[in-house]
């Protein structure tokens, strides 16, 4: 049978079969000699031939000062239960957690330039990381890095900053982001078409004579501009600004009761006119 | 056949036996426990109790009652 030593809270326990001896460690005293470990009461261990195994008797009397020194000094560190040790699984996630954590928040740190010393820092004092992935209103050449799409489809998503919406981010299809913007306006004594907003303005049930005013805007040479107007049933006088110019067609005076009519122009920088090269009426 | 208590009290043991405490106080800083045929033993103060006929409240044997000892002189040496 094994004659075995371990410490026992503040005693040297030896344990051989039913006899278990307790030796206090706060007055034991042990020497080495005639090739044993021999303790107080004359009883004498073979390093060879004790549990835990020892290299040599005197790691073994250096072992039982290590439980005498940890059991008058609290030195262990498995004797307190809630310290968190370097070799042991599943302690910090035993930890209360907290919710919502702040920058104000402490965390314990061993400060590599300062020895390892154990310190304090808060969540708000960790240095900020770059997402070596994202992009950047302020970096170039991040879209370019981007693998390109050569073919588009209209199911292919953008994204984008709604301006409806407080510009939160949102995706838009292809087939949304090329569909024309129109503008409808029920009858009207002068029409301004708004450029920066509408590539067509309609005109519906128009019940007076109308002025075509000069389109608002920032205008771009090759823009384009689509009317499309509808009388209510009474053939109505129409007038142009000097803007738009006439390219091979002639503009209208007039509408045809109960036909619509499209009135197609590009804007030419050359000039600064709207060429109107599409008159189209309802047959 | 005699039922036991024991008690820590600062750098001592408190021994109860049927409900009356010892009037020795036994001093942890240098006790030393023996254990043998079931039979534990204070020394050098002496107490005996034989678990082949007597219980200590909170502990199934001999050995549990000298583990709990050994964490009374810990908690007494580091000042719990």
């Amino acid at each position: 049978m094994a004659k075995v030593f371990s410490r026992a809270g503040g005693f040297l326990k030896f344990k051989e079969d039913s006899f278990v001896k307790y030796y206090n460690l706060n007055e034991i005293e042990i020497t080495v000699r005639d090739n044993k470990v021999n303790f107080p009461d004359g009883n004498g261990y073979l390093f060879s031939n004790v549990s835990p195994s020892f290299a040599s008797n005197e790691i073994f009397a250096d072992q039982i000062g290590t439980w005498q020194a940890e059991a008058q000094a609290g030195a262990s560190g498995g004797e307190d239960v809630n310290a968190v040790h370097v070799n042991q699984a599943n302690e910090i996630a035993g930890v209360t957690s907290k919710g919502t954590p702040t920058v104000n928040d402490f965390l314990l740190i061993e400060d590599v330039a300062d020895g390892n010393s154990k310190k304090k820092i808060t969540i708000g004092d960790i240095p900020a990381t770059s997402d070596v992935n994202a992009v950047h209103v302020n970096v170039a050449n991040e879209i370019t890095a981007i693998i390109e799409k050569t073919t588009v489809s209209n199911q292919d998503e953008f994204i984008i900053e709604d301006s409806s919406s407080s510009f939160v981010k949102k995706s838009i299809k292809r087939k949304t982001l090329i569909n024309p913007i129109n503008n409808n306006t029920e009858t009207a004594t002068t029409l301004t078409p708004n450029i920066d907003e509408y590539e067509q303005e309609s005109v519906n049930d128009l019940a007076t004579a109308l002025t075509i005013g000069a389109p608002t805007g920032t205008v771009a040479s090759g823009m384009k501009l689509i009317l499309r107007i509808a009388d209510n049933g009474t053939a109505r006088a129409l007038t142009f600004n000097a803007i738009f110019r006439a390219i091979g067609v002639t503009l209208p005076t007039t509408t045809t009761a109960n036909k619509v009519l499209y009135i197609g122009c590009i804007y030419n920088s050359q000039g600064s006119k709207w060429d109107v090269i599409a008159i189209k009426e309802e047959v | 056949m005699a039922v036991f208590t024991i008690q820590q009290n600062g750098g001592a043991l408190k021994v109860s036996r049927d409900g009356v405490i010892l009037s020795t106080r036994i001093n942890l800083f240098e006790l030393q426990i023996e254990i043998r045929n079931n039979t534990l033993l204070f020394l050098p103060e002496g107490t005996r109790i034989d678990f082949n006929v007597d219980t200590v409240t909170g502990y199934a044997n001999a050995e549990a009652v000298a583990d709990q000892v050994g964490n009374f002189i810990f908690n007494a040496n580091t000042g719990v």
